[in-house]
């Protein structure tokens, strides 16, 4: 078990991020707030730098800070119940208090339903507090793949929007502007399919828990050409990894897959109870859910329409049993742990019938544990502890 | 060449010890855990005479006791436990102190389960409450809540608001047998609903306190819709007997 050596790069990478953020927007460049299944390209196109309040109020929670950023928002009249990411960045917002540092306010914000309601009216407070316009993406909800009217009627909003996020940005999207900066996406996203793909080679070099941590340049970067040069370094780190043998876990006894956005509270524990009893976490439906194959620079708003439809959220639950089993099936996994997230409903409606229909389709027991992603009050070791252990001794693992 | 091990199970509520020679039981200590469950274990493992022997400890506090062989879940402990004692079974419902679990077992192996732990409803932690605000001890149930009493529905299954609903009915100046009926029933639909996510297959066979109690086996029973067998005479060892001979087994005793 070796330590990867990306995880200083990535450290480096986060905070050049963070610094050019702030020394962009002192230098007049514009600053746009987008949602992480936003299209991100057409601001990118347009000159603004990318900040994601999600991004942001996972670094609240991994930092221990999102308690009390959620409080306060909480004491505004807020319930418990919304998303921990909206109260946690909501609470940022109004307190001023991040571990950035300083919040970089926005020229506007972009949002798309996609991933989930919510983050509708979350951004359309950030939209009122900041005072900025606010460009939102309707996306419709599906069961099967994406019809050509879905498509359509998303490519129309695109273009739509563009010449209009061209005037509150410093440059106009252009297509050709807009081709460079999908091809980029494209490329960042090719990789990272790769860099995850890694954790089925035996022993896995990189585990999720890597990967829910890895993702934030493909979240936050993507585009740019230092999102590109991220992964590849990466993915060559991990090649040699997994030629050497070298694992994530020492001695992997079992192979399970995850469903639903990280733990925060409890990464690093949760990390060492799974290292702990030799368990190894080789995919999930979270870092894995963009789809690469839609993004096309030749006609770059089709593809922006495609891709931006055919995110994991906005499909039907038995989309995600597809999901799930093929993800068993080619990492070799001999059983699923679901998050159900008190966060994220669109996430965890419907887990325990994903369960039953995906152990009865492959034949590998699943186990639904409760948490959330951002607020530690919903969060508890023990309760994690006693389903996970018994779980992972089922399947021969242990300490 | 057989020789002693021990099984030690710290739950929240009571601490028992197993000490096994050649598969079988030869001694069983229980002890509440509470105040202090780093003493209780030591006391157990001293009145079980396991002070030198080999031990795999289980229960919410299995990592308190030191040294030890191996520590495992209750749940792999009990499935190994229920294996020995009744090989038949194929589903083990377990009324602990602070959870309640419904496990598929097959010769001895966890096949899959489902836990009750954020929520008191449906545990152990209900029916002492509850025992409390009726002022009828748990030993006593049996004698109160007989076969042709007919219960009182208790709509709450959240303790907080059931022990409201149970104060409600008292001041109502209703029958406390009746009352303490409507509430086994209540507890015991909870864990049925838990068992219907792993799916509950015949036999069945109950664990745990609250098994030794007739009255609670019997509104197990009708809430599952199948008929229900306790592992007598010690319900609340299975899982400490369970850890015994998993160390017999590691130990290769």
């Amino acid at each position: 078990m070796r330590k990867l050596q990306h995880n200083a790069v990535l450290a480096r990478t986060i905070r050049n991020q963070v610094l050019w953020t702030r020394l962009g927007s002192r230098l007049g460049l514009p600053v746009a707030w987008v949602t992480s299944g936003s299209p991100v390209e057409l601001v990118l196109a347009a000159g603004f730098i990318p900040f994601y309040p999600e991004n942001h109020a996972a670094i609240c929670a991994a930092r221990e800070m999102s308690q009390g950023l959620a409080e306060h928002t909480e004491g505004r009249g807020y319930s418990r119940d919304l998303c921990s990411y909206a109260r946690v960045d909501l609470g940022a917002q109004w307190t001023g208090r991040t571990p950035l540092g300083r919040l970089v306010p926005p020229d506007l914000v972009l949002v798309s339903n996609n991933i989930c309601g919510t983050v509708q009216n979350w951004f359309r407070l950030t939209a009122e507090h900041f005072r900025v316009p606010m460009f939102f993406l309707d996306t419709p909800f599906h069961d099967g793949p994406p019809t050509d009217g879905d498509v359509a009627y998303v490519r129309e909003q695109l273009v739509a929007m563009a010449p209009e996020i061209s005037r509150v940005g410093w440059r106009r999207i252009t297509e050709d502007r807009l081709r460079k900066v999908t091809e980029r996406s494209r490329e960042a996203l090719e990789l990272w399919a790769r860099v995850l793909e890694t954790a089925s080679r035996r022993p896995a070099p990189f585990t999720s828990f890597d990967a829910f941590v890895h993702m934030a340049p493909i979240v936050s970067m993507r585009g740019t050409r230092r999102c590109v040069a991220y992964y590849r370094g990466l993915l060559e780190e991990l090649r040699r990894r997994a030629d050497r043998g070298d694992s994530a876990i020492p001695e992997e006894r079992a192979r399970v897959v995850w469903d639903n956005i990280a733990i925060w509270p409890a990464h690093k524990q949760l990390k060492k109870l799974f290292e702990r009893h030799r368990v190894a976490l080789v995919s999930d439906t979270y870092t894995s859910a963009w789809t690469v194959e839609h993004l096309d620079p030749k006609d770059p708003f089709t593809g922006l329409a495609k891709a931006y439809t055919d995110i994991l959220l906005i499909h039907g639950v038995a989309h995600r049993v597809e999901v799930l089993t093929r993800m068993i099936q080619r990492f070799g996994a001999q059983g699923f742990v679901l998050h159900s997230n008190r966060s994220c409903k669109r996430y965890s409606l419907g887990q325990y019938g994903v369960r039953q229909v995906v152990t009865a389709r492959t034949g590998v027991p699943g186990v639904v544990i409760e948490a959330d992603m951002a607020d530690p009050r919903a969060v508890s070791m023990e309760h994690l502890e006693q389903r996970l252990v018994p779980f992972f001794e089922s399947l021969g693992a242990g300490t | 060449m057989s020789r002693r091990v021990a099984g030690l199970d710290i739950g929240s509520t009571a601490t028992k010890c197993a000490v096994v020679e050649g598969g079988r039981l030869v001694q069983a200590v229980m002890l509440p855990s509470m105040p202090d469950m780093v003493a209780a274990a030591r006391e157990a493992l001293r009145q079980a005479g396991a002070e030198a022997l080999p031990v795999v400890t289980t229960g919410y506090g299995r990592a308190l006791h030191e040294p030890r062989l191996a520590q495992v879940s209750e749940i792999t402990a009990l499935a190994a436990g229920v294996g020995a004692l009744r090989p038949e079974a194929a589903t083990v419902v377990d009324i602990g102190g602070q959870d309640s679990k419904v496990v598929r077992v097959q010769g001895g192996k966890v096949l899959d389960f489902a836990m009750n732990d954020r929520c008191a409803a449906g545990t152990g932690r209900f029916l002492e409450v509850m025992s409390r605000v009726l002022n009828i001890p748990q030993d006593r149930f049996d004698e109160v809540s007989r076969p042709e009493v007919d219960p009182l529905p208790i709509s709450s299954t959240c303790t907080v608001f059931a022990e409201s609903e149970v104060v409600g009915l008292l001041s109502r100046r209703e029958p406390p047998d009746r009352i303490l009926k409507g509430v086994l029933t209540a507890v015991c639909s909870r864990v049925a609903a838990l068992g219907r996510q792993v799916g509950v297959a015949a036999p069945v066979v109950a664990t745990g306190g609250p098994a030794r109690s007739m009255a609670v086996i019997r509104a197990l029973s009708e809430a599952l819709g199948m008929e229900v067998l306790p592992i007598l005479p010690d319900p609340q060892g299975v899982t400490a007997f369970g850890a015994a001979l998993i160390c017999a087994q590691r130990a290769g005793a």
